[in-house]
Protein backbone atom coordinates (compact mmCIF):
# COMPACT_ATOMS: atom_id res chain seq x y z
CA UNK A 1 0.00 0.00 0.00
CA UNK A 2 1.33 3.62 -1.07
CA UNK A 3 1.88 6.03 2.17
CA UNK A 4 -0.51 8.60 2.49
CA UNK A 5 0.24 11.83 3.86
CA UNK A 6 -3.23 13.16 5.42
CA UNK A 7 -3.16 16.33 5.61
CA UNK A 8 -6.18 16.90 2.58
CA UNK A 9 -9.56 17.79 2.98
CA UNK A 10 -9.95 16.88 6.47
CA UNK A 11 -11.86 20.23 8.51
CA UNK A 12 -11.26 17.95 11.43
CA UNK A 13 -7.95 17.41 13.37
CA UNK A 14 -8.23 13.79 13.81
CA UNK A 15 -5.43 14.23 16.60
CA UNK A 16 -2.24 12.61 16.19
CA UNK A 17 -2.74 10.32 19.23
CA UNK A 18 -6.24 9.07 18.16
CA UNK A 19 -4.88 8.01 14.83
CA UNK A 20 -2.54 5.57 16.44
CA UNK A 21 -5.38 4.29 18.73
CA UNK A 22 -7.39 3.62 15.83
CA UNK A 23 -4.61 1.38 14.59
CA UNK A 24 -5.12 -0.38 17.73
CA UNK A 25 -8.63 -0.21 17.74
CA UNK A 26 -8.62 -1.40 13.97
CA UNK A 27 -7.05 -4.57 15.43
CA UNK A 28 -4.28 -4.09 13.35
CA UNK A 29 -0.79 -5.46 14.64
CA UNK A 30 1.09 -2.33 13.35
CA UNK A 31 -0.91 -0.16 15.96
CA UNK A 32 0.47 -2.12 18.55
CA UNK A 33 3.93 -1.84 17.52
CA UNK A 34 3.62 1.72 17.14
CA UNK A 35 1.52 2.15 20.64
CA UNK A 36 4.60 0.07 22.24
CA UNK A 37 7.36 2.45 20.72
CA UNK A 38 5.47 5.40 22.04
CA UNK A 39 5.35 3.68 25.59
CA UNK A 40 8.74 1.80 25.09
CA UNK A 41 10.69 5.06 26.78
CA UNK A 42 8.17 4.76 30.14
CA UNK A 43 8.79 0.78 30.05
CA UNK A 44 11.78 0.89 29.71
CA UNK A 45 12.26 3.65 32.47
CA UNK A 46 9.81 1.73 34.92
CA UNK A 47 11.79 -1.59 34.48
CA UNK A 48 14.97 0.12 35.59
CA UNK A 49 13.64 1.94 38.57
CA UNK A 50 14.18 5.07 36.64
CA UNK A 51 11.90 8.64 36.65
CA UNK A 52 10.57 9.13 32.70
CA UNK A 53 11.99 12.22 31.14
CA UNK A 54 10.25 12.16 28.26
CA UNK A 55 12.00 12.95 24.69
CA UNK A 56 12.14 16.92 23.46
CA UNK A 57 9.55 17.04 20.70
CA UNK A 58 11.11 16.51 17.49
CA UNK A 59 11.12 19.33 15.18
CA UNK A 60 9.27 18.90 11.54
CA UNK A 61 9.98 19.87 8.57
CA UNK A 62 6.13 21.44 7.88
CA UNK A 63 7.09 21.69 3.44
CA UNK A 64 7.12 17.75 3.77
CA UNK A 65 3.65 17.68 4.19
CA UNK A 66 1.99 18.23 0.80
CA UNK A 67 4.78 16.69 -1.78
CA UNK A 68 4.18 13.10 -0.47
CA UNK A 69 1.82 11.58 -3.32
CA UNK B 1 -28.79 40.96 -6.84
CA UNK B 2 -29.18 41.64 -2.89
CA UNK B 3 -31.01 39.11 -1.17
CA UNK B 4 -31.42 39.03 2.53
CA UNK B 5 -29.88 35.65 3.45
CA UNK B 6 -28.79 35.24 7.28
CA UNK B 7 -25.82 32.52 7.57
CA UNK B 8 -26.70 30.29 10.62
CA UNK B 9 -24.43 30.88 13.22
CA UNK B 10 -23.38 26.74 14.11
CA UNK B 11 -22.66 26.75 10.46
CA UNK B 12 -19.35 27.97 10.17
CA UNK B 13 -16.75 25.07 10.18
CA UNK B 14 -16.71 22.96 7.32
CA UNK B 15 -15.64 24.26 3.96
CA UNK B 16 -18.37 21.93 2.63
CA UNK B 17 -21.11 24.42 2.76
CA UNK B 18 -23.49 26.65 4.99
CA UNK B 19 -26.86 26.58 6.17
CA UNK B 20 -28.56 29.99 5.48
CA UNK B 21 -31.73 31.32 6.35
CA UNK B 22 -33.75 33.75 3.76
CA UNK B 23 -37.39 34.88 4.19
CA UNK B 24 -37.84 32.02 6.82
CA UNK B 25 -36.58 29.40 4.79
CA UNK B 26 -33.64 27.33 5.54
CA UNK B 27 -31.42 26.48 2.85
CA UNK B 28 -28.08 24.82 2.92
CA UNK B 29 -25.03 25.90 -0.06
CA UNK B 30 -23.43 23.33 -0.79
CA UNK B 31 -19.68 24.54 -1.91
CA UNK B 32 -17.68 24.15 -5.03
CA UNK B 33 -14.84 22.38 -2.80
CA UNK B 34 -17.84 19.67 -1.73
CA UNK B 35 -18.71 19.28 -5.33
CA UNK B 36 -17.73 15.61 -6.40
CA UNK B 37 -18.67 14.18 -3.02
CA UNK B 38 -22.28 15.65 -3.19
CA UNK B 39 -22.29 13.89 -6.84
CA UNK B 40 -21.08 10.71 -5.53
CA UNK B 41 -23.41 11.22 -2.47
CA UNK B 42 -26.58 12.26 -4.61
CA UNK B 43 -25.82 9.10 -7.60
CA UNK B 44 -23.89 6.82 -6.09
CA UNK B 45 -26.74 5.36 -3.84
CA UNK B 46 -25.98 6.64 -0.84
CA UNK B 47 -28.48 9.60 -0.29
CA UNK B 48 -30.96 6.95 -1.14
CA UNK B 49 -29.97 4.12 0.76
CA UNK B 50 -30.03 6.66 4.24
CA UNK B 51 -33.08 8.51 3.34
CA UNK B 52 -35.18 5.57 2.76
CA UNK B 53 -33.98 4.07 5.91
CA UNK B 54 -34.75 7.43 7.97
CA UNK B 55 -31.29 7.95 8.64
CA UNK B 56 -30.50 10.95 6.55
CA UNK B 57 -33.15 14.48 6.62
CA UNK B 58 -34.01 14.13 2.94
CA UNK B 59 -33.62 17.19 0.64
CA UNK B 60 -34.32 18.75 -2.52
CA UNK B 61 -32.51 20.92 -5.04
CA UNK B 62 -33.51 24.58 -5.01
CA UNK B 63 -33.98 27.10 -7.37
CA UNK B 64 -32.78 30.15 -5.37
CA UNK B 65 -29.86 31.97 -5.69
CA UNK B 66 -26.65 31.01 -2.92
CA UNK B 67 -25.95 33.51 -0.04
CA UNK B 68 -22.33 33.39 -1.19
CA UNK B 69 -22.02 32.88 -4.95
CA UNK B 70 -18.24 32.66 -5.30
CA UNK B 71 -17.77 29.47 -3.36
CA UNK B 72 -21.37 27.98 -4.25
CA UNK B 73 -22.17 24.63 -6.33
CA UNK B 74 -26.18 24.20 -5.41
CA UNK B 75 -28.28 25.32 -2.92
CA UNK B 76 -30.80 22.33 -1.01
CA UNK B 77 -33.84 22.70 0.80
CA UNK B 78 -33.56 20.15 3.47
CA UNK B 79 -36.61 18.78 5.21
CA UNK B 80 -37.72 21.08 8.07
CA UNK B 81 -36.87 19.88 11.82
CA UNK B 82 -39.23 21.19 13.99
CA UNK B 83 -37.46 21.79 16.61
CA UNK B 84 -33.38 21.61 17.63
CA UNK B 85 -32.09 20.18 20.34
CA UNK B 86 -28.78 19.40 21.60
CA UNK B 87 -27.48 16.37 23.27
CA UNK B 88 -26.70 18.11 26.61
CA UNK B 89 -31.01 18.19 26.34
CA UNK B 90 -31.62 14.19 25.25
CA UNK B 91 -32.13 11.40 28.10
CA UNK B 92 -29.55 8.33 27.90
CA UNK B 93 -31.51 6.45 25.42
CA UNK B 94 -31.55 9.21 22.81
CA UNK B 95 -28.02 9.57 23.45
CA UNK B 96 -27.26 6.01 21.92
CA UNK B 97 -29.60 5.83 19.75
CA UNK B 98 -27.88 8.91 18.26
CA UNK B 99 -24.56 7.03 18.91
CA UNK B 100 -25.66 3.91 16.89
CA UNK B 101 -27.07 5.83 13.94
CA UNK B 102 -23.91 7.87 13.77
CA UNK B 103 -21.99 4.21 13.35
CA UNK B 104 -24.49 2.72 11.08
CA UNK B 105 -24.79 5.93 8.87
CA UNK B 106 -20.59 5.78 9.12
CA UNK B 107 -20.71 1.70 8.48
CA UNK B 108 -23.13 2.27 5.33
CA UNK B 109 -21.21 4.86 3.77
CA UNK B 110 -18.47 2.98 3.37
CA UNK B 111 -20.02 0.39 1.88
CA UNK B 112 -21.07 2.95 -0.83
CA UNK B 113 -17.19 4.03 -1.34
CA UNK B 114 -17.93 7.09 1.30
CA UNK B 115 -16.91 8.18 4.58
CA UNK B 116 -18.16 10.14 7.46
CA UNK B 117 -16.23 12.59 8.10
CA UNK B 118 -17.28 13.90 11.26
CA UNK B 119 -19.16 12.40 14.25
CA UNK B 120 -20.77 15.50 15.47
CA UNK B 121 -23.61 14.75 18.26
CA UNK B 122 -24.99 18.51 16.81
CA UNK B 123 -25.60 16.39 13.67
CA UNK B 124 -28.42 14.38 14.96
CA UNK B 125 -31.97 15.91 15.37
CA UNK B 126 -34.82 13.83 16.58
CA UNK B 127 -37.63 13.86 14.19
CA UNK B 128 -40.96 12.31 15.06
CA UNK B 129 -39.70 10.30 17.90
CA UNK B 130 -35.93 9.33 15.85
CA UNK B 131 -32.65 10.52 15.57
CA UNK B 132 -31.91 11.12 11.65
CA UNK B 133 -28.46 13.18 10.47
CA UNK B 134 -29.41 16.74 9.45
CA UNK B 135 -25.85 17.54 7.98
CA UNK B 136 -26.28 16.46 4.08
CA UNK B 137 -22.34 17.09 3.68
CA UNK B 138 -21.20 14.87 6.33
CA UNK B 139 -19.62 12.18 3.90
CA UNK B 140 -16.65 12.10 1.84
CA UNK B 141 -15.21 10.23 -1.28
CA UNK B 142 -13.53 7.18 0.99
CA UNK B 143 -9.75 7.21 0.26
CA UNK B 144 -8.21 3.90 0.54
CA UNK B 145 -6.38 4.12 3.27
CA UNK B 146 -7.74 6.54 5.27
CA UNK B 147 -8.39 6.66 8.86
CA UNK B 148 -11.63 8.40 10.18
CA UNK B 149 -11.03 11.78 11.21
CA UNK B 150 -14.25 11.37 13.29
CA UNK B 151 -12.59 8.73 15.58
CA UNK B 152 -11.92 11.12 18.37
CA UNK B 153 -15.24 13.39 17.99
CA UNK B 154 -17.22 10.42 18.42
CA UNK B 155 -15.45 9.53 21.36
CA UNK B 156 -16.07 12.94 22.75
CA UNK B 157 -19.61 13.24 21.54
CA UNK B 158 -21.18 10.00 22.17
CA UNK B 159 -18.89 7.57 24.05
CA UNK B 160 -17.87 9.62 27.14
CA UNK B 161 -20.96 10.84 28.04
CA UNK B 162 -22.57 7.69 27.66
CA UNK B 163 -20.28 5.51 29.62
CA UNK B 164 -20.12 8.38 32.37
CA UNK B 165 -23.82 8.02 32.09
CA UNK B 166 -24.22 4.45 32.63
CA UNK B 167 -21.20 3.77 35.00
CA UNK B 168 -20.54 6.48 37.17
CA UNK B 169 -23.56 9.02 37.27
CA UNK B 170 -26.30 10.15 34.75
CA UNK B 171 -25.37 13.55 35.73
CA UNK B 172 -22.22 13.65 34.17
CA UNK B 173 -23.71 13.81 30.72
CA UNK B 174 -24.31 17.35 31.50
CA UNK B 175 -20.55 18.19 30.61
CA UNK B 176 -21.63 17.84 27.25
CA UNK B 177 -23.25 21.28 27.97
CA UNK B 178 -19.39 22.81 28.98
CA UNK B 179 -17.57 21.32 26.28
CA UNK B 180 -18.69 21.84 23.12
CA UNK B 181 -16.52 19.26 21.23
CA UNK B 182 -17.95 16.54 23.90
CA UNK B 183 -16.20 15.54 26.76
CA UNK B 184 -12.33 15.47 26.74
CA UNK B 185 -11.17 11.99 27.38
CA UNK B 186 -8.67 12.60 29.51
CA UNK B 187 -11.71 13.82 32.15
CA UNK B 188 -14.08 10.89 31.10
CA UNK B 189 -10.87 8.30 31.79
CA UNK B 190 -10.16 9.95 35.21
CA UNK B 191 -13.69 9.40 36.27
CA UNK B 192 -14.65 6.25 34.81
CA UNK B 193 -14.06 3.24 37.16
CA UNK B 194 -10.74 1.80 37.31
CA UNK B 195 -11.88 -1.27 36.23
CA UNK B 196 -12.84 0.17 32.68
CA UNK B 197 -9.14 0.62 32.42
CA UNK B 198 -8.79 -3.30 31.97
CA UNK B 199 -8.60 -5.54 28.76
CA UNK B 200 -7.60 -4.84 25.31
CA UNK B 201 -10.78 -3.32 23.55
CA UNK B 202 -14.11 -1.52 24.47
CA UNK B 203 -13.66 1.66 26.66
CA UNK B 204 -10.02 0.67 27.68
CA UNK B 205 -8.88 1.18 24.12
CA UNK B 206 -11.53 3.85 23.22
CA UNK B 207 -11.50 6.22 26.53
CA UNK B 208 -8.20 5.26 28.65
CA UNK B 209 -5.89 4.42 25.95
CA UNK B 210 -7.13 7.17 23.70
CA UNK B 211 -6.03 9.94 26.53
CA UNK B 212 -2.94 8.78 27.56
CA UNK B 213 -1.88 8.55 23.28
CA UNK B 214 -3.68 12.33 23.08
CA UNK B 215 -1.46 13.58 25.75
CA UNK B 216 1.21 11.84 24.42
CA UNK B 217 1.18 13.27 21.35
CA UNK B 218 -0.31 16.65 22.39
CA UNK B 219 1.48 19.49 20.11
CA UNK B 220 3.54 16.48 18.76
CA UNK B 221 3.47 15.93 14.89
CA UNK B 222 4.77 12.35 14.42
CA UNK B 223 5.51 11.17 11.04
CA UNK B 224 4.09 7.98 11.93
CA UNK B 225 0.83 9.43 12.58
CA UNK B 226 0.85 11.19 9.16
CA UNK B 227 1.64 7.83 7.81
CA UNK B 228 -1.03 5.87 9.34
CA UNK B 229 -2.67 3.64 6.72
CA UNK B 230 -5.73 1.64 7.59
CA UNK B 231 -7.57 -0.81 5.75
CA UNK B 232 -11.48 -0.41 4.99
CA UNK B 233 -11.51 -3.51 7.02
CA UNK B 234 -9.72 -2.05 9.57
CA UNK B 235 -12.36 0.85 9.27
CA UNK B 236 -14.65 -1.46 9.84
CA UNK B 237 -13.21 -3.11 12.35
CA UNK B 238 -13.32 0.51 14.68
CA UNK B 239 -17.09 0.48 13.86
CA UNK B 240 -18.17 -2.90 15.02
CA UNK B 241 -16.14 -2.59 17.91
CA UNK B 242 -17.41 1.13 18.78
CA UNK B 243 -20.83 -0.44 18.36
CA UNK B 244 -19.92 -3.13 20.60
CA UNK B 245 -18.97 -0.87 23.46
CA UNK B 246 -21.97 1.14 22.99
CA UNK B 247 -24.66 -1.60 23.01
CA UNK B 248 -23.95 -2.63 26.45
CA UNK B 249 -23.59 1.02 28.32
CA UNK B 250 -27.10 0.67 30.25
CA UNK B 251 -29.04 3.36 32.28
CA UNK B 252 -31.61 1.96 34.60
CA UNK B 253 -32.94 4.67 37.00
CA UNK B 254 -33.56 4.21 40.05
CA UNK B 255 -34.88 6.05 42.99
CA UNK B 256 -35.19 9.62 41.39
CA UNK B 257 -37.11 12.27 42.10
CA UNK B 258 -39.89 12.05 39.77
CA UNK B 259 -39.89 8.73 38.37
CA UNK B 260 -42.77 7.57 39.58
CA UNK B 261 -44.75 10.51 40.16
CA UNK B 262 -47.52 9.82 39.10
CA UNK B 263 -48.09 6.93 41.23
CA UNK B 264 -48.15 9.16 43.76
CA UNK B 265 -50.04 12.47 42.61
CA UNK B 266 -52.98 13.85 43.87
CA UNK B 267 -55.28 12.68 41.70
CA UNK B 268 -57.40 10.00 41.18
CA UNK B 269 -57.24 8.03 38.03
CA UNK B 270 -60.55 9.31 36.86
CA UNK B 271 -59.05 13.41 38.02
CA UNK B 272 -56.67 12.20 35.74
CA UNK B 273 -59.02 11.42 32.77
CA UNK B 274 -60.70 14.75 34.04
CA UNK B 275 -57.52 16.60 34.14
CA UNK B 276 -57.01 15.27 30.67
CA UNK B 277 -60.41 16.47 29.14
CA UNK B 278 -60.18 19.50 30.28
CA UNK B 279 -56.54 19.78 28.73
CA UNK B 280 -57.43 18.54 25.65
CA UNK B 281 -60.49 21.16 25.39
CA UNK B 282 -58.11 24.02 26.13
CA UNK B 283 -55.80 22.50 23.44
CA UNK B 284 -58.47 22.71 20.58
CA UNK B 285 -59.78 26.03 21.59
CA UNK B 286 -56.16 27.61 21.19
CA UNK B 287 -55.04 25.37 17.77
CA UNK B 288 -51.73 25.57 18.24
CA UNK B 289 -49.54 24.40 16.05
CA UNK B 290 -46.20 24.41 18.22
CA UNK B 291 -46.09 23.83 21.99
CA UNK B 292 -43.62 23.10 25.12
CA UNK B 293 -45.15 21.47 27.64
CA UNK B 294 -42.70 22.36 30.56
CA UNK B 295 -42.48 20.13 33.43
CA UNK B 296 -44.02 17.25 31.38
CA UNK B 297 -42.65 14.67 33.70
CA UNK B 298 -42.98 11.09 31.73
CA UNK B 299 -45.42 13.16 29.12
CA UNK B 300 -48.74 11.96 29.99
CA UNK B 301 -50.33 15.55 29.07
CA UNK B 302 -48.01 16.23 26.15
CA UNK B 303 -49.99 13.77 24.66
CA UNK B 304 -52.67 15.85 24.55
CA UNK B 305 -50.72 18.30 22.13
CA UNK B 306 -48.99 15.30 20.50
CA UNK B 307 -51.88 13.54 19.57
CA UNK B 308 -53.62 16.60 17.51
CA UNK B 309 -51.02 16.64 15.71
CA UNK B 310 -49.64 19.77 17.74
CA UNK B 311 -45.33 19.80 16.95
CA UNK B 312 -44.70 19.23 20.89
CA UNK B 313 -41.15 19.21 23.00
CA UNK B 314 -41.94 17.88 26.75
CA UNK B 315 -39.13 18.72 29.10
CA UNK B 316 -38.43 18.03 32.73
CA UNK B 317 -35.70 18.04 34.81
CA UNK B 318 -35.53 14.67 35.77
CA UNK B 319 -33.40 12.89 33.64
CA UNK B 320 -35.62 9.27 34.34
CA UNK B 321 -38.84 10.87 33.29
CA UNK B 322 -37.71 11.61 29.95
CA UNK B 323 -35.82 8.55 29.54
CA UNK B 324 -39.04 7.28 30.51
CA UNK B 325 -41.09 9.60 28.43
CA UNK B 326 -38.20 8.35 25.09
CA UNK B 327 -38.81 5.19 25.63
CA UNK B 328 -42.60 4.96 25.39
CA UNK B 329 -42.65 7.14 22.16
CA UNK B 330 -39.78 4.83 20.94
CA UNK B 331 -42.02 1.61 21.49
CA UNK B 332 -45.11 2.80 20.10
CA UNK B 333 -43.68 4.72 17.44
CA UNK B 334 -45.20 8.33 18.63
CA UNK B 335 -45.18 11.53 16.06
CA UNK B 336 -44.56 14.94 16.89
CA UNK B 337 -42.97 14.82 20.39
CA UNK B 338 -39.54 15.30 21.65
CA UNK B 339 -38.80 14.65 25.42
CA UNK B 340 -35.52 16.87 26.68
CA UNK B 341 -34.21 16.78 29.53
CA UNK B 342 -33.96 20.77 30.83
CA UNK B 343 -33.55 22.42 34.21
CA UNK B 344 -36.16 25.63 34.13
CA UNK B 345 -35.04 26.99 36.85
CA UNK B 346 -31.29 27.23 34.75
CA UNK B 347 -32.80 26.40 31.29
CA UNK B 348 -29.78 25.88 28.29
CA UNK B 349 -27.96 28.85 27.61
CA UNK B 350 -26.49 30.25 23.93
CA UNK B 351 -23.63 28.81 23.48
CA UNK B 352 -20.73 28.44 21.96
CA UNK B 353 -18.14 31.03 19.32
CA UNK B 354 -20.08 34.63 19.85
CA UNK B 355 -23.12 32.68 21.97
CA UNK B 356 -24.41 31.51 18.10
CA UNK B 357 -23.40 27.89 17.70
CA UNK B 358 -26.47 26.43 20.47
CA UNK B 359 -29.63 28.57 20.75
CA UNK B 360 -30.89 29.22 24.28
CA UNK B 361 -34.20 27.41 24.83
CA UNK B 362 -35.92 31.00 24.33
CA UNK B 363 -33.98 31.51 20.91
CA UNK B 364 -35.51 28.70 19.26
CA UNK B 365 -39.10 29.72 20.21
CA UNK B 366 -41.90 31.20 20.34
CA UNK B 367 -44.10 28.38 20.11
CA UNK B 368 -47.64 28.55 19.68
CA UNK B 369 -48.65 27.46 23.45
CA UNK B 370 -46.87 26.70 27.03
CA UNK B 371 -48.02 24.27 29.16
CA UNK B 372 -47.79 24.10 33.16
CA UNK B 373 -49.37 21.50 34.90
CA UNK B 374 -47.90 20.82 38.30
CA UNK B 375 -45.21 23.13 37.92
CA UNK B 376 -46.24 27.10 39.29
CA UNK B 377 -45.44 25.62 42.90
CA UNK B 378 -41.85 24.21 42.08
CA UNK B 379 -41.06 27.57 40.40
CA UNK B 380 -42.43 29.95 43.29
CA UNK B 381 -41.87 27.97 46.02
CA UNK B 382 -38.56 25.56 46.18
CA UNK B 383 -37.30 28.55 43.52
CA UNK B 384 -38.55 31.40 44.70
CA UNK B 385 -39.37 32.96 41.29
CA UNK B 386 -42.07 35.72 41.52
CA UNK B 387 -45.28 34.73 40.04
CA UNK B 388 -45.43 37.84 37.93
CA UNK B 389 -42.01 36.71 36.35
CA UNK B 390 -43.05 33.03 35.76
CA UNK B 391 -45.85 34.82 33.87
CA UNK B 392 -43.42 36.85 31.83
CA UNK B 393 -40.97 33.90 31.05
CA UNK B 394 -44.52 32.32 29.50
CA UNK B 395 -45.82 35.34 27.55
CA UNK B 396 -41.79 35.42 26.11
CA UNK B 397 -42.33 32.07 24.92
CA UNK B 398 -45.76 31.73 23.47
CA UNK B 399 -49.15 33.77 22.52
CA UNK B 400 -51.62 30.89 24.67
CA UNK B 401 -50.55 28.89 28.38
CA UNK B 402 -52.01 25.88 30.04
CA UNK B 403 -51.17 26.45 33.52
CA UNK B 404 -52.24 24.80 36.44
CA UNK B 405 -52.00 26.33 39.62
CA UNK B 406 -51.28 24.17 43.10
CA UNK B 407 -52.87 26.00 46.42
CA UNK B 408 -50.94 26.07 49.10
CA UNK B 409 -53.29 23.26 51.06
CA UNK B 410 -52.20 20.78 48.37
CA UNK B 411 -50.42 17.92 49.94
CA UNK B 412 -47.66 18.64 47.44
CA UNK B 413 -46.84 22.03 48.33
CA UNK B 414 -47.33 21.42 52.01
CA UNK B 415 -44.37 18.82 51.68
CA UNK B 416 -42.23 21.82 49.86
CA UNK B 417 -42.74 23.94 52.82
CA UNK B 418 -42.48 21.26 55.12
CA UNK B 419 -38.66 22.13 55.67
CA UNK B 420 -38.73 26.60 55.42
CA UNK B 421 -40.64 29.41 56.31
CA UNK B 422 -43.49 30.16 54.55
CA UNK B 423 -42.85 33.46 52.66
CA UNK B 424 -45.08 33.28 50.10
CA UNK B 425 -48.14 35.66 51.58
CA UNK B 426 -49.09 35.72 47.45
CA UNK B 427 -49.35 32.17 46.71
CA UNK B 428 -53.01 32.45 46.37
CA UNK B 429 -55.31 31.54 43.92
CA UNK B 430 -56.16 35.39 43.44
CA UNK B 431 -52.32 36.41 43.88
CA UNK B 432 -51.76 33.88 41.00
CA UNK B 433 -54.49 35.51 38.59
CA UNK B 434 -53.47 39.29 39.28
CA UNK B 435 -49.76 37.92 38.63
CA UNK B 436 -50.17 36.76 35.35
CA UNK B 437 -52.89 39.64 34.55
CA UNK B 438 -50.05 41.70 33.76
CA UNK B 439 -49.31 39.56 30.47
CA UNK B 440 -52.08 37.28 30.32
CA UNK B 441 -56.04 37.53 30.02
CA UNK B 442 -57.96 34.21 31.02
CA UNK B 443 -59.89 32.43 28.54
CA UNK B 444 -61.48 30.07 30.46
CA UNK B 445 -60.90 29.01 34.02
CA UNK B 446 -61.93 24.94 34.88
CA UNK B 447 -61.16 23.44 38.17
CA UNK B 448 -60.41 20.01 38.83
CA UNK B 449 -62.71 18.03 40.37
CA UNK B 450 -61.60 15.80 43.07
CA UNK B 451 -58.72 18.31 44.49
CA UNK B 452 -58.45 21.49 44.75
CA UNK B 453 -56.52 22.43 41.74
CA UNK B 454 -57.37 24.52 38.66
CA UNK B 455 -56.31 24.74 35.27
CA UNK B 456 -56.34 28.03 33.60
CA UNK B 457 -56.15 28.42 30.04
CA UNK B 458 -54.18 31.78 28.80
CA UNK B 459 -53.44 34.22 26.40
CA UNK B 460 -51.16 36.69 25.95
CA UNK B 461 -51.91 40.33 26.17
Amino acid sequence: MPIIFFKLNNYLDPGTGSLLVQLLAAGLLGGIGILLKTFWGRIKAFLKGEKYVPPAPAVEDEDQEDSAE
Amino acid sequence: MSLDSERVGASFRDPSGFIFKRDGVLFRQVNQVYRKAYDRLMTGGLYEALTNRGMLIPHEEADTPPADAALAYKVIRPQVVPFISYPYEWSFSQLKDAALLTLSAARAGLEQGMVLKDASAYNIQFVNGKPVIIDTLSFDIYREGAPWDGYRQFCQHFLAPLALGALVDIRLMQLMRVYIDGIPLDLASELLPGKTKLGLAGLAVHIHLHAKAQQQYSDKQVAQARAVTLSKAGLLNIIDGLEKTIQPLKWEPKGTEWGDYYHCTNYSDDALKTKGEIVGGFVEKAAPKTAWDLGANNGLFSRELSRRGVETVASDIDPAAVEQDYLAIRANDEQHLLPLVIDLTNPSPALGWAHRERESLLERGPVDLVMALALIHHLAISNNVPLSSVAQFFAAAATWAIVEFVPKSDSQVQRLLATRKDIFDQYTEEGFEQAFAGCFTIVEKAPIPGSERVLYLFKRK
